[in-house]
């Protein structure tokens, strides 16, 4: 029996973030590949795999609760540009996941709703993750 | 004894902390005075001292050492373990006090608590003590030292 993992620790700058539960998602940062063909004549075909550098970027969201202190954080790591470091660590009984976001900006333009069922989404882009 | 304003100290594990958007290794902290916003945990802290050498009382040589102006970390720490005071909720006290802006990893970033988390239990002791010995016991050490 294996477990999903759906409770990660986050942690920003050092500081420990409550998050809405099931928004965070990740992006390893590995990039798109492309397995392209070239033709060698004769019907001969020769397989070129091509790696897409400019996608290798990692990326993290997740949506905070819109409380006073979660606006502040929100708005103080928008202004460090990118030189935040995002961390989320999730155990359980199959072992441990982390991944360390290093040079993480906030590169979407979110919105602060001010209502009861209103999360701030951020997205976070930066080096793809250490593990 | 000199009242000072902080203190720095070298963790014999040093600690990795986000720093201006990298992962960096710390080993220097720098510890300082609390201030009237740690005035809670500041007054438990000397209180648990107290309550520690009133039970000690009966040992001159430990109140000898108590009382002493020029005691140090391990020896505050060695004192403090040998008393009955609760050492948990001890370290709860000084883990809020100490993460509350007043240690910064490498004179920059300051200790948080998923940072203070990572710290070796022989650097907690050791800065427990030291930390005791320079700021938060030294008022009670200059009057005990008097009388």
């Amino acid at each position: 029996m294996f477990i999903q993992i759906s409770d990660p620790s986050v942690l920003v700058n050092n500081v420990a973030v409550a998050i809405v539960p099931n928004s965070l998602t990740f992006d390893e940062g590995l990039g798109a590949q492309e397995v392209l063909v070239q033709s060698a004549g004769g019907g001969q075909l020769q397989q070129v795999y091509a790696n897409d550098v400019s996608t290798n970027l990692g990326m993290i969201k997740f949506s905070l609760q819109a409380t006073k202190q979660n606006i502040d954080l929100a708005r103080s790591w928008k202004s460090s540009q990118n030189r935040n470091v995002v961390t989320i660590t999730a155990t359980n009984a199959d072992g441990t996941l982390t991944r360390s976001f290093t040079n993480a900006a906030i590169c979407n333009a979110y919105e602060v709703p001010l209502s009861a069922d209103g999360v701030i989404e951020l997205e976070f882009k930066g080096d793809a993750p250490t593990t | 004894m000199v009242i000072q304003d902080e203190i720095e100290f070298v963790l014999e594990r040093p600690i990795e902390y986000a720093a201006s958007g990298e992962i960096a290794k710390g080993k220097l902290l720098i510890l300082k005075a609390p201030s009237s916003r740690n005035q809670k945990e500041r007054i438990r802290l000397q209180q648990g001292f107290f309550q520690a050498i009133t039970a000690l009382k009966n040992d001159a040589e430990a109140k000898k050492e108590a009382g002493s102006a020029e005691i140090k970390g391990a020896e505050v720490l060695a004192l403090m373990l040998s008393s009955s005071v609760d050492m948990v909720a001890y370290h709860e006290d000084f883990k809020r006090l100490i993460t509350s802006g007043v240690c910064l990893v490498e004179g920059s970033e300051p200790l948080t608590a998923p940072l203070y988390d990572k710290l070796a239990p022989d650097d907690l002791d050791r800065m427990l003590g030291e930390y005791l010995s320079a700021f938060i016991l030294s008022s009670v050490l200059r009057t005990l030292s008097r009388s």
